[in-house]
This record gives C-alpha cells, sequence and structure tokens, in this order.
C-alpha cells in the first residue's frame, strides 16, 4: 500500500460529514418527534409510562448524588472560606452553583447514564428485531409511537428532577455546615435566601429541559438507526451515553453564556 | 402497578411533590413578594458615590432588614437608588440613610438611621433627604499622602536645624562651649585640690613638729608640777590660817543671815515703814498696771509688720531697668513708715565741659576746642515716707528718690490691685516728676505693675512694665530660719 498524503483529508472529511450526518439525523428526529405531537392520534398511557420511566424511577439516584453533591460542596468551600472568615457564604455559594449549574447538568449526566442508554438499547432492539417496521405495516408512525412521548416526558421531567436535586444538595449542604461544621443555622437559611434570586433557579430549570430534550432525542436516533445484531444495539446505547453527555456540558456553557 | 399503585398515580405523585417544592422554593427566596407582584412601598435616595451596591443589597434599621436595593440609576452625576421596603415599617423624613461595610470583603448595605426628633413619616416614592456615601479609598489615601508630606517637611526642617554645614557648626559650637566649661570646671578644681594640699602639707609639718618636740614639752611640764608641789608644801602654814579666816567668816555669814530673817518676817507682817509699803494692795495694783502697759508696748512693737519688697521697672523709651528696694514698717492697719533705696540708671546726669588747647608749630597761633559731654550715670536715691490710711486711700509723703513728694494709692477692695500716683523732684526739670503706677499682685509674693514716669516732661517721659517681689515678716521669718538652719548644718 503506498502512502497517500489525501488519505488524511479524505479521512477527515469523512469523519465530517459523518459528524454532520448525525447532528442532522438528530435535529430531525427532534423536528419530526416534535411536529407529531400535535398530530392526533395522542397516546396518554406510552407517554404516562415514560414519565414514571424517565421521572418517577430516576428520583432516587437524583437524590442520592444531589445529597452528598451538596454536603461535598459545602465542605470544600468551607475549608476556602474558613481562610478569611467568610463562613457566611458557605450556604449562598453552594445554593447558587447548584441552581445555576451542578443541579442541571449533574442531574442531566445520571438520566443520560441511566434513560438515554435504555431507550437507545430498548429502540435497536426494536429495530433489531424489526418491530419498528411491524408498526409501519400496522399504519403506526413509529416516530410518533416510540419517539414523540419520551423526549417529551424527557423535557418534562428533567427540570422537575433538578428541582429534587437543588433541594436536596441545599438540604444535604445545611446539614453538613449546621451539624458539622457548627454554623448557625438561622444564618445560613436567611443568607441563602438573601443571596440567591429566583432567574437563577429558573434559568437552572430551562437548561434542564434542553439537557431532557438532548438525551431523549439522542437516544431515540441511535437506537432508532441502530445497525444490524446485538453489537449494533451495544454500540447504539454506548455512542447516546457519549454523545448526550458531551452534548450536555458543551450546551451548558453555550446556554450559560446566552443566558446569563 | 407491581406494587398496586398505578402509573398514573406515581407520575402524579411525583409531579405534585416536585411542583409543591419548587413552590416553596419560589415562595422563601422571593420573601415578600407573592406570585411575582412585589409587596411593600419604594423610596428613594440620592448618592454621591454608590460603589458595591447592587440589587438586593439589603436595607437594615438598627440591624434589622427591612427592604433592599431595587433600582440604581444615575441623576445628574450621583447614584439615585431606589429601596424597596416592606410594609408596616415607617421612615420618618429626618432619617439619614448611610452605606456602611459589612465583613472583611467589603460587602456594602444601606443603614437607615433614623433622627433624634419625631417627624413624618415618609410616603411611598418619596425621597430620603439625607445620605452620607462610603469614604472614597483613594480620597483617604489622598488625606495620609498629605499628612505623610507634612511629617516629611518637619522631620526636613529637623534636619535643616541639626543637618546640613551650618547644623554641624551650630553643634560644634556648643560642644566647644560645653569643652571650654569643662576645661574651666577641671582647672578649678585642680587649683582647690592644690590649696587643700597644702594645707594638709602644713599640717602634716606642724603634726612632724610636734612629734619632734614632744619628749621636751612633757618634760618642761613635769618640771612645772614639781615646782608646784614644793610651793604648796613651803606654805602650808598660812594656808592653814586662811582655812580658819573663811570660817570665821561663814560663822558671820550665818549671824547675818539669822539677822535678815528676822527683817523679812517683819516685811510679811507690814511691820516698819517698807514692810506697809510691800504689804498695801494699792502699790501691787500700780505695779501690775506699770507691768501690763510695759508688755502693750513690747507686744505692740513685736505686732509691727514688716514688709520688704522688690521691684523692677523697665523703661520703654531707655531700654534700662529701675529698680526699687523698699523695707515697710507697719506699726497699724493704716500707718506704716517706708525705708528704701533705689537704683536709677538714668538717675543723675552731668554735663561736663572740656577744652583743649593745641598750639601750632609753624604759626605760633594757639586754638582752643570746647567739648561738651553730656554724662547720664547710675545714680542710687533714698525713699523715706510716711503713710497714713483712710478707707481705700493711702497718702503718703516724705523723701521720693532724694528729693521732697507726695503720693497717693487707691487700693482695690481686697488690696489686690493699687493705682498709685506720686509727685517728687520739683526743682531741677521744668515740671516736677510725676508717676502713675498700676500695680497688682500675684499668687501673694509677686507683684506685676505697669505706668508712666515723669508724665510731666514730654521729652523725658516714658512707659514701664515691672516686676516684683514682696515678703511679709512671716515669710522672711520662714525663709530666715530655713537659712539659719542650713548654716548650722554647713559649720558643723
Amino acid at each position: 500500500m503506498t502512502f497517500r498524503p489525501i488519505a488524511i483529508f479524505e479521512y477527515i472529511g469523512a469523519r465530517f460529514t459523518t459528524l454532520l450526518e448525525e447532528l442532522g439525523g438528530i435535529f430531525s428526529t427532534f423536528l419530526q418527534s416534535a411536529g407529531l405531537l400535535f398530530v392526533p392520534p395522542f397516546r396518554m398511557r406510552l407517554f404516562l409510562k415514560q414519565m414514571e420511566f424517565v421521572g418517577v424511577e430516576s428520583s432516587f439516584i437524583v437524590l442520592l448524588t444531589g445529597a452528598f453533591t451538596g454536603m461535598v460542596f459545602a465542605l470544600q468551600t468551607s475549608y476556602a472560606f474558613r481562610l478569611f472568615g467568610a463562613e457566611n457564604l458557605i450556604g449562598p455559594s453552594v445554593a447558587l452553583s447548584l441552581a445555576r449549574e451542578l443541579g442541571p447538568v449533574l442531574t442531566g449526566l445520571m438520566v443520560t447514564g441511566r434513560v438515554g442508554s435504555a431507550m437507545a438499547a430498548e429502540l435497536g432492539t426494536m429495530k433489531v428485531t424489526e418491530q419498528i417496521d411491524a408498526l409501519y405495516t400496522m399504519s403506526i408512525n413509529p416516530v410518533q409511537y416510540l419517539i414523540t412521548p419520551r423526549v417529551l416526558s424527557s423535557i418534562i421531567m428533567l427540570p422537575m428532577l433538578t428541582i429534587l436535586f437543588d433541594f436536596i444538595g441545599i438540604i444535604g449542604s445545611y446539614f453538613m455546615a449546621v451539624f458539622l461544621l457548627g454554623l448557625n443555622g438561622n444564618r445560613f437559611i436567611s443568607d441563602t435566601i438573601y443571596m440567591v434570586d429566583l432567574k437563577d433557579i429558573y434559568i437552572g430549570l430551562l437548561k434542564a429541559a434542553v439537557f431532557g430534550a438532548i438525551i431523549a432525542v439522542v437516544g431515540c436516533y441511535k437506537g432508532y438507526f441502530a445497525e444490524k445484531g446485538a453489537e449494533g444495539v451495544g454500540k447504539a446505547a454506548t455512542q447516546a451515553v457519549v454523545i448526550s453527555s458531551v452534548s450536555i456540558l458543551i450546551a451548558d456553557y453555550f446556554l450559560t453564556a446566552l443566558l446569563f | 402497578m407491581n406494587k398496586g399503585i398505578s402509573t398514573n398515580a406515581r407520575v402524579g405523585i411525583f409531579v405534585a411533590v416536585v411542583l409543591l417544592l419548587l413552590f416553596w422554593i419560589t415562595f422563601k427566596i422571593s420573601s415578600g413578594t407573592i406570585f411575582g407582584r412585589i409587596q411593600g412601598y419604594t423610596l428613594t435616595a440620592e448618592f454621591d458615590n454608590a460603589q458595591g451596591l447592587n440589587t438586593k443589597t439589603g436595607v437594615f434599621i438598627a440591624g434589622i432588614k427591612v427592604g433592599y436595593v431595587e433600582d440604581i440609576k444615575l441623576a445628574d452625576d450621583k447614584a439615585l437608588v431606589t429601596l424597596r421596603i416592606i410594609p408596616g415599617v415607617k421612615i420618618e423624613d429626618n432619617a439619614k440613610a448611610v452605606i456602611r461595610t459589612k465583613g472583611l470583603l467589603g460587602e456594602k448595605y444601606i443603614e437607615i438611621v433614623p433622627g433624634k426628633q419625631q417627624a413624618a413619616a415618609l410616603k411611598p416614592g418619596e425621597q430620603i433627604i439625607f445620605t452620607e456615601s462610603p469614604p472614597d479609598l483613594e480620597e483617604l489615601m489622598n488625606k495620609l499622602n498629605g499628612i505623610a508630606s507634612d511629617v516629611k517637611s518637619v522631620t526636613q526642617s529637623l534636619n535643616d536645624v541639626f543637618g546640613g554645614s551650618k547644623g554641624e557648626k551650630n553643634m560644634r559650637g556648643m560642644f566647644d562651649n560645653l569643652n571650654r566649661t569643662i576645661t574651666h570646671m577641671d582647672r578649678l578644681i585642680t587649683s582647690t585640690n592644690k590649696n587643700l594640699n597644702r594645707t594638709f602639707d602644713s599640717v602634716n609639718t606642724f603634726a612632724q613638729a610636734l612629734k619632734e618636740q614632744g619628749p621636751d614639752i612633757l618634760t618642761n611640764l613635769a618640771q612645772i608640777s614639781g615646782e608646784l608641789h614644793a610651793i604648796i608644801a613651803e606654805n602650808k602654814q598660812s594656808v592653814n590660817r586662811t582655812m580658819e579666816n573663811i570660817n570665821q567668816a561663814s560663822e558671820r555669814l550665818d549671824k547675818t543671815l539669822a539677822n535678815l530673817e528676822v527683817i523679812t518676817g517683819n516685811l510679811k507682817e507690814g511691820k516698819g515703814a517698807i514692810g506697809k509699803l510691800l504689804s498695801d494692795k494699792k502699790t501691787e495694783q500700780q505695779v501690775t498696771k506699770a507691768i501690763s502697759g510695759l508688755s502693750s508696748m513690747v507686744g505692740g512693737t513685736s505686732r509691727f509688720r514688716t514688709i520688704i519688697s522688690y521691684r523692677g521697672e523697665y523703661q520703654f523709651a531707655y531700654h534700662n531697668v529701675k529698680s526699687y528696694l523698699d523695707l515697710r514698717l507697719q506699726p497699724t492697719w493704716d500707718k506704716y513708715y517706708l525705708l528704701g533705696i533705689v537704683d536709677d540708671p538714668g538717675g543723675y546726669s552731668s554735663t561736663s565741659t572740656t577744652y583743649t588747647t593745641v598750639k601750632n608749630v609753624n604759626t605760633g597761633t594757639v586754638q582752643q576746642t570746647e567739648t561738651v559731654n553730656n554724662n547720664i550715670s547710675n545714680q542710687l536715691k533714698i525713699n523715706a515716707e510716711i503713710a497714713k490710711r483712710i478707707s481705700y486711700f493711702t497718702f503718703r509723703g516724705g523723701v521720693i528718690e532724694s528729693s521732697g513728694g507726695i503720693g497717693v494709692d487707691i487700693n482695690a477692695p481686697n488690696d489686690k490691685a493699687q493705682l498709685s500716683v506720686e509727685m517728687f523732684n520739683f526743682n531741677e526739670k521744668p515740671y516736677p516728676e510725676l508717676k502713675a503706677m498700676l500695680s497688682i499682685s500675684i499668687l501673694r509674693y509677686f507683684l506685676l505693675s505697669g505706668g508712666m514716669t515723669d508724665i510731666a516732661n514730654r521729652d523725658v517721659r516714658t512707659w514701664f512694665m515691672g516686676v516684683g517681689l514682696k515678703f511679709d515678716d512671716q515669710d522672711l521669718k520662714s525663709i530666715f530660719g530655713l537659712a539659719a538652719s542650713t548654716t548650722y548644718v554647713n559649720t558643723k
């Protein structure tokens, strides 16, 4: 084999077109599912089932991570603030960072691991076992039947999980500060309320909604277009997690820059 | 489903719980606002410098949060701050809004300091007139800079005094003086030492002489005592006779005494002329009266008040000091005699004329020149006056500054101040010397005086200011007593 310098560019070009293809596919999937939301028939049962799967069943893992995140954050900031006697800022700094960044992002990542991969695997298996083709033959729009409920329920449920995350995180930091670091509890609460604005929380929830859409759309897209075989299903699940995690972090940056 | 709860219920419960949480958090954070509708009323305040203020910065009264900063705007180079105050809190129109700093990190807040008097409460939308902005750090630094430069200029001037070639010269001069003084003292001590040495030397010589001639003196003494012994032995007879005579004399004395005893006994009983006189009551009264009269006389003398005073008067026209030393003897409060000497630097003026005769050798003519010298010299003068006091006025007359004169003193009720006018020296000058003086006594011993002398003679009159010392006989006693005791110690 002779080395052709043009091969490098061929490789880069191929990767780039694949990336654009992927992005286009993801975006078109989102648009399709969003458009089909307003087209009957409306399947409430499927929608509720997805809400249960994405929201209710994720609440435990979100509460667990939220509580420990708040606690460790309080502990870490206390080291820094103790240095110049600004311990009253522990509460506000934990609450602000939870509401603005950590709540939505960590919730999104947790849900990606749990829900995004499941969606890709589920849809991938349906694709491989030609259940999607079967739906098509039954004149059921597979996108409307499978993807729309998942995307909508994720968009609704992610902010709710974020509220849980914020709340439990602040409670965790409160326990840390008051019972382990010996700060005044009333002072902690009043300073936190004083420093945190409603805007901080609502923008965090808006971010969470965007992350929900990313998780569901990427998971469904990867599963829907999975390649043949069990290997294709596994690959789809892995790629769904990787792509949506990276997308969440990148989107978080742009959303922060745009909204704050 | 497997727990007997439907999917619907589970999702419903989840959503309800989360929405409740969201509602609670929202309510907590936006305390004072209900569903976005803001509670409370607004007030405005204008600050020169609103640095560090933010929306949501707290507004406090007596450390209690009563509101927050809602808006900060620029209005005519000043910061117009809108404050949102929670309902029910009244802020009076004499209250003052002060920007203060909380904590080490310089977090700012607004403190409302209520006015001292009761005043009308501000209505919503009104302005708090009195405000105080935080001191600008830059400004403070500038002030400190100013102080530092002041300090620097002070040290600079100190440096100019002590440092530099001039300062060095001054210092060197000072040290030279010191050195010279020490040298003088050293020399003095050395010379004294020499005298002492000489004294010791003489004592030494005397002792030496005594040592050398001591044995001779002793033998002389032994000779004398031996001779004395011989004389006594020779005159033993006559000594005995003398003793006998003495014995007879004493016997006679004894008899005399017995007689005397008889006489005194008679006297005691009033026998004889003398006895009658002595035992008479009238005599006794007369004698007592005589003695008491004597004692009152003596006592009166001892009650004489003696006042010694010294006074120096600085005469502005001549730049010299005229001194008075007076002794005042005051037998009663309204009468005194004054004796004094006056040292007058311009007291004696004389005119001397010098004639110089020069003989010209060439021409043979004699030329005579006349030089007139006006000399003013120091003169001691005498004061001797008698004074009589009638209520606040004291009239005195006699010899004033070695010439006849009269004077009058007007005393203030407490005798602390005295205005005196005196006239003397009626002959020498066109007009008699007239002197007016106001004197005030301070702290019992000191006198301050001022006035004008020789008022009538325009050419020579002058203003003067004086200070003086005044001692009572009581003070003098204590002073001399102290002096005596010190002398005693010294001689011992």
